[in-house]
C-alpha cells in the first residue's frame, strides 16, 4: 500500500481510539452510583443556580443516546465539564497547565532520545567491552528506580544539603521570570526524567545495532570493501534506528507517567501535579478530563511516530 | 605458476565453539587460472563457503581462525594483509555474490546507489557519474528499464532481478576474480538458467576468473573449466571438469555422479549416498568419507594425502595410489 | 535446556553473581515479611507521639515517621503488600497471557485474529491514564491494583507465547499427536505448554519490576492508599521532606528500588540459564557456516 493510504488508515484508527476513550469516560460517568450528579449535589460549595446550569449542560433529561452524542461532541469541542474544586470549566483548568507540562516533557524527550541513542551506538561499536557493560548496568540500574524516589534523592542532595538548586516549583518570586531562574528549577526534574528512561533507548539501540550487524547485507557491504565507518553509519545505523522510532511512540506513554510522578515530587505546576491534587480533592470532572487528555496525547504521539516511520522505511512507503 | 591468478596453499581453518573445535577446512590446496571458471562442489558442511570467505578476508574472526596456509593472489599472500589493505582488494579486485539476494541487499538503500557505491569508493567517481554508470551496468546484466529500476528498493524487485543487481554490483569495478556462492540456489529453475547464461557471457567478455560454489553438478558441467570436490572440509578430488565427469577417481565423486538422476535411464529407486554427513566436532578418523564409502578398507582410517595424477589432477584416496579405480 | 534436577539448575543459575544476589535478597525479604509479627511488634501502625520524626539511629535504623512509627517495621510489613502484588499480578498476567497465546497460536485463523486484536487494544489503550481512572473510581484495594496491572500487561506475554507456539505447532510431534487423535486440551497443555515454560518464567520475572514500580506509583499518587505500603509511605513523606526528614522518603524508596532490581537480576539469571541461545548467537553463525557449506 502506498504511503498516502497508510497515513489515512492510521489517522482513522487514531480518531476511532479517541472516540473509544471518550466513550469509556461517558460510561464511567454514568456508571458511578447515582450518576454524574451525586457528588455535585452534595458539594456545598456549589450554589443552586450553578447546580442547575451544570445539570442542564449534562442534558440529563434527554434520552441516553442523545446524551452520548452530546458528550462525544463535547469532548471534541472542549466542553469537559466543570471542576468541582476550582469551579471553573475543566478545560480551562487543564489548558492553564498543559504548557508547563510540555515545558518539562519535550526537553526530556529530546534529551533522552539523543543521549540514549548515542550511548547505544557507542556500546554497539564495542560490544561486551568495559564501556558497554558499564552503560548497560547503569541503564538497568536507573530503570529499576522509581522516578519519584530518584527525584526525592536528588532534591535532598542538591536542594536541601547543597542548596545549589531550588526546592521545587517552576519559578521563584525572587527570580522574576528570568530564563536562568526557570532553568534552575527545570534542572532537577529534567535530570530525573531523563535518567530513569535512558535505558529504554540505549538498550534498544544497542540490541538493534548488534542485530543489524549480523545481517547478510552487512557481509555484502564488507565484501564491497567499504570501510568499517561507512558500513556502521550508512548501512547499519539507518536500519537499526527504525525500531527506535517505533519506541518513541511508546515512550511518550512512559514519559507521561514519569512526568506525573516527577511533577508531584517537585511541585511543578503542570498536569502531573494537577492529577495528584485532583485525586486528593476527589475532583472527578478534572480526573476524567485528565484521562482524556493523556489518552489523546499518547494516541497522537503514536500516530506521529507511525507516520514518521512510514516515511523512513521504504518497505512501507514504497510497498 | 604464471598463469595462476589465485593459489590457495595448505589452508586450514578452525572454529572454536563452546561445543568443541570444528576443522572446517583442512590443508586445502588449489589454483585458479586467469580467465577460467573454477567450480567448488560439495554438500553442506563441506567447507565451500568458509573457503570463499577466507579468500575474501570475511571470515568471522572469533570464532573462526586460519590455522595455517596461504592465499596467494597474483603472488601476494592475502592472509598476511591488514584489514585496511584488504579493503582495497575487496569489491575492487575480488568480488563476491551471495546465495540469498533478498537478505544480501540493504533494504533501505536504492539498488542503483548500492551498485554505484563501489565505484564511488574504489574509483573515486562522483555520485552522479557513478549512478549513471550503475544504470549502464544494470542494463548489461539484463535488467530492463534500468533507469527506473535503479531508483527502486530491493523489496520491489523480483528474485532474479535482485541477483542481477548483485552481479552488477560485484562487477562494477571489473574485478579480476569473482566468487559466486550458490548464486542460483534461491531462484527458480528458469531464472537459474538465465543467471548462469549471464555469468557465462560476462565471464567471457570481461575475461575474468570465476569461482563458482555450488552443490549442483549440472551447473558445474555447464559452466566450469575445472572443479574441486570437497567433503567435510577436505578437498577430495580436483581436475578438469571433463576428466572428473568422465573418469572420476575418488569414490565420493563417483557416488555424487551416480546420484544424479538422468532422464534417459529408468531407475527404480532414487540413488543416494548412504549414511550422513559427519559431525564436524567429532569427525571420523582418517579419511572422512570412509564410513560411507563402498570401497573402504583398513588403511582408510589413516588420512590419505592428495595423490597427484596426470595433468595437474589430484585425488585424496588410498586407492589412487596404484590407479586401482578405473571406471 | 534440561536439568538433571533442582540442584543442577541452581548451580547453573548461580554462575551469574548478580542473579544470585537477587535471589538471596528476595528470599530474605520474603522470610522477613512472613515472620514480621515475630521479629517486630505486631502492629506497626500504633503511633508513639513521643518519638516522632527521629533520624536513623541504632534504636531505629530507618528512623521514625511523623506518627512516631518505626520505619524499619513499616517497611518490612510493607513488603507484604508489594510481594503480594508482585507475585499475584505476575501469576495472573502469566496465566492470561499464556492461555491466550496458546489458544491464538494453536488455532490460528479467526480465533487468533480476535485474541490478537483484543491484545492490541489493551496495548494501545494508554495504560497510565487507564490505571489512574480505574483506581480513582474503584477505590483502594489490593485486588483492584492486581487486576489492573495484570490486565494491562498480559498482551506482551500473549504475543511471545503465540509466536513460539506458531513456530512449534507445525513441528512433527504435534502433527503426530493430532493424527493419533489426542484431544486439543491434551495437545495444548501436555505438549505445547511444557516447551513454553522457560519463556514464560523468564518473561514473567522480567515483568515483575514494572509491576512493582507501577504499584508503588499508584500508591504514591494516593490512588489506592494502603496504609502500610512503600508507595504510600512516600506519599506521606512528601509533606515532611521540607522539614529535613529525608529518611521518610529514602528508605521506602530504596526498598522499592532494591526489590525491583532484585527481580530484574533474577530474570537475567533465568534468561541465561533457560534460554542459552541468545548467548550462542555468534556461535550459531559459525555453526551455520560450517554446516551449510
Amino acid at each position: 500500500m502506498g504511503l498516502a493510504s497508510y497515513v489515512v488508515k492510521r489517522i482513522v484508527v487514531a480518531i476511532a481510539l479517541v472516540v473509544l476513550v471518550a466513550t469509556i469516560n461517558f460510561v464511567i460517568v454514568h456508571l458511578t452510583p447515582g450518576g454524574p450528579t451525586t457528588v455535585l449535589l452534595t458539594n456545598p460549595r456549589i450554589t443552586p443556580p450553578q447546580r442547575a446550569q451544570i445539570l442542564a449542560s449534562y442534558g440529563l433529561d434527554k434520552p441516553l443516546y442523545t446524551q452520548y452524542v452530546l458528550y462525544i461532541v463535547g469532548m471534541f469541542s472542549g466542553n469537559w465539564g466543570v471542576s468541582y474544586f476550582y469551579l471553573e470549566p475543566a478545560y480551562y483548568v487543564i489548558a492553564q497547565r498543559v504548557g508547563n507540562t510540555l515545558l518539562l516533557m519535550v526537553p526530556s524527550l529530546i534529551l533522552t532520545i539523543i543521549v540514549g541513542i548515542l550511548l547505544g551506538i557507542m556500546s554497539a561499536r564495542k560490544p561486551f567491552s568495559h564501556f558497554d557493560r558499564f552503560v548497560s548496568s547503569a541503564a538497568f540500574f536507573f530503570y529499576a528506580m522509581p522516578a519519584f524516589w530518584l527525584g526525592f534523592c536528588l532534591l535532598t542532595v542538591f536542594a536541601l544539603d547543597l542548596r545549589m538548586l531550588p526546592a521545587g516549583g517552576m519559578t521563584s518570586i525572587a527570580g522574576g521570570g528570568s530564563i536562568t531562574d526557570l532553568l534552575s528549577h527545570l534542572a532537577l526534574p529534567l535530570v530525573t526524567l531523563v535518567l530513569v528512561n535512558l535505558a529504554n533507548f540505549s538498550l534498544l539501540t544497542r540490541t538493534s545495532m548488534i542485530d543489524v550487524l549480523d545481517q547478510n547485507y552487512i557481509t555484502t557491504a564488507r565484501g564491497k570493501g567499504l570501510s568499517d565507518r561507512l558500513i556502521f553509519y550508512r548501512h547499519a545505523l539507518r536500519n537499526a534506528l527504525l525500531p527506535t522510532v517505533t519506541m518513541t511512540g511508546l515512550f511518550v506513554g512512559f514519559l507521561l507517567t514519569g512526568a506525573i510522578l516527577t511533577e508531584s515530587v517537585f511541585s511543578w505546576p503542570g498536569l502531573g501535579l494537577l492529577t495528584f491534587q485532583s485525586i486528593l480533592n476527589r475532583d472527578y470532572p478534572v480526573i476524567l478530563s485528565l484521562f482524556f487528555i493523556f489518552s489523546v496525547m499518547i494516541i497522537a504521539s503514536n500516530l506521529a511516530t507511525d507516520i514518521i516511520y512510514g516515511f523512513l522505511d521504504p518497505r512501507v512507503s514504497f510497498g | 605458476m604464471e598463469n595462476e591468478l589465485l593459489r590457495v596453499e595448505d589452508l586450514s581453518v578452525r572454529f572454536h565453539l563452546e561445543s568443541g573445535k570444528v576443522d572446517a577446512v583442512n590443508h586445502l590446496s588449489f589454483g585458479v587460472k586467469k580467465g577460467s571458471t573454477f567450480g567448488i562442489v560439495g554438500e553442506s558442511g563441506s567447507g565451500k563457503t568458509v573457503t570463499a570467505l577466507t579468500v575474501m578476508g570475511l571470515l568471522p574472526s572469533p570464532p573462526g581462525r586460519v590455522e595455517s596456509g596461504k592465499v596467494l593472489f597474483n603472488g601476494e599472500n592475502l592472509l598476511a594483509k591488514s584489514a585496511k589493505e584488504m579493503q582495497d582488494y575487496r569489491g575492487k579486485r575480488i568480488s563476491m555474490i551471495y546465495q540469498d539476494p533478498m537478505t544480501s541487499l540493504n533494504p533501505v538503500l536504492r539498488v542503483g546507489f548500492q551498485i554505484a557505491e563501489t565505484l564511488i569508493v574504489h574509483k573515486g567517481m562522483m555520485r552522479q557519474e557513478a549512478e549513471k554508470k550503475a544504470i549502464e551496468l544494470m542494463t548489461a546484466t539484463g535488467i530492463s528499464e534500468a533507469e527506473n529500476r535503479a531508483k527502486a528498493f530491493p523489496h520491489q524487485l523480483s528474485g532474479g532481478m535482485r541477483q542481477r543487481v548483485m552481479i552488477a554490483m560485484a562487477l562494477a569495478t571489473h574485478p579480476d576474480l569473482l566468487i559466486a556462492d550458490e548464486p542460483t540456489t534461491a531462484l527458480d529453475v528458469i531464472t537459474q538458467a538465465q543467471i548462469i547464461e549471464l555469468l557465462k557471457s560476462l565471464q567471457k567478455n570481461l575475461n575474468m576468473s570465476v569461482i563458482l560454489i555450488t552443490h549442483d553438478l549440472g551447473i558445474i558441467a555447464e559452466f566450469c573449466h575445472e572443479t574441486l570436490v570437497m567433503y567435510a572440509g577436505h578437498g577430495m578430488e580436483y581436475g578438469s571438469v571433463k576428466n572428473i565427469f568422465l573418469e572420476p577417481q575418488h569414490p565420493y565423486t563417483k557416488a555424487l555422479l551416480n546420484s544424479i538422476t538422468r532422464i534417459d535411464t529408468d531407475v527404480e529407486k532414487l540413488p543416494s549416498i548412504p549414511g550422513e554427513i559427519p559431525n564436524l566436532v567429532n569427525p571420523p578418523a582418517g579419511c572422512r568419507f570412509h564410513p560411507r564409502c563402498p570401497y573402504a578398507f583398513e588403511k582408510c582410517k589413516i588420512e590419505p594425502p592428495p595423490y597427484p595424477l596426470e595433468g595437474g589432477r589430484f585425488s585424496k584416496c588410498w586407492l589412487s595410489d596404484s590407479g586401482k579405480l578405473g571406471k | 535446556m534440561q536439568f538433571a534436577g533442582a540442584r543442577d539448575f541452581l548451580v547453573a543459575y548461580s554462575r551469574n553473581k548478580g542473579a544470585l544476589v537477587g535471589l538471596l535478597y528476595l528470599i530474605g525479604l520474603l522470610l522477613a515479611a512472613l515472620f514480621a509479627g515475630y521479629i517486630f511488634s505486631v502492629n506497626p501502625n500504633t503511633p508513639y507521639l513521643s518519638r516522632t520524626l527521629l533520624p536513623p539511629s541504632l534504636a531505629y535504623p530507618f528512623g521514625t515517621d511523623y506518627l512516631g512509627r518505626d520505619l524499619l517495621e513499616l517497611i518490612i510489613y510493607g513488603a507484604r503488600t508489594s510481594l503480594t502484588v508482585a507475585f499475584g499480578a505476575g501469576v495472573l498476567l502469566a496465566l492470561i497471557g499464556t492461555v491466550s497465546g496458546l489458544v491464538a497460536g494453536y488455532f490460528g485463523g479467526e480465533v487468533d485474529g480476535f485474541i490478537m486484536r483484543t491484545a492490541d487494544i489493551f496495548l494501545t489503550l494508554p495504560t497510565l491514564p487507564l490505571i489512574l481512572l480505574v483506581a480513582a473510581l474503584a477505590g483502594p484495594s489490593l485486588v483492584n491494583i492486581l487486576l489492573i496491572i495484570a490486565l494491562t500487561s498480559w498482551p506482551v506475554m500473549a504475543r511471545i507465547v503465540r509466536s513460539n507456539v506458531l513456530a512449534m505447532a507445525n513441528q512433527e510431534f504435534i502433527l503426530v499427536e493430532r493424527v493419533m487423535g489426542a484431544s486439543v486440551k491434551r495437545i495444548l497443555f501436555d505438549h505445547l505448554l511444557p516447551n513454553q515454560m522457560s519463556l514464560i518464567l523468564v518473561y514473567t520475572s522480567l515483568s515483575i519490576p514494572i509491576v512493582i514500580l507501577t504499584e508503588a506509583a499508584i500508591e504514591f499518587l494516593g490512588l489506592a492508599p494502603i496504609s502500610i505500603s512503600w508507595g504510600f509511605l512516600l506519599n506521606i513523606a512528601l509533606s515532611y521532606w521540607i522539614q529535613g526528614a529525608w529518611w521518610m522518603s529514602f528508605f521506602p524508596g530504596f526498598a522499592i528500588f532494591s526489590t525491583s532490581l532484585a527481580f530484574y537480576l533474577i530474570s537475567e539469571g533465568l534468561k541465561e540459564v533457560l534460554t542459552p541461545k541468545l548467548k550462542r548467537k555468534r556461535e550459531s553463525l559459525a555453526v551455520q557456516l560450517a554446516g551449510k557449506k
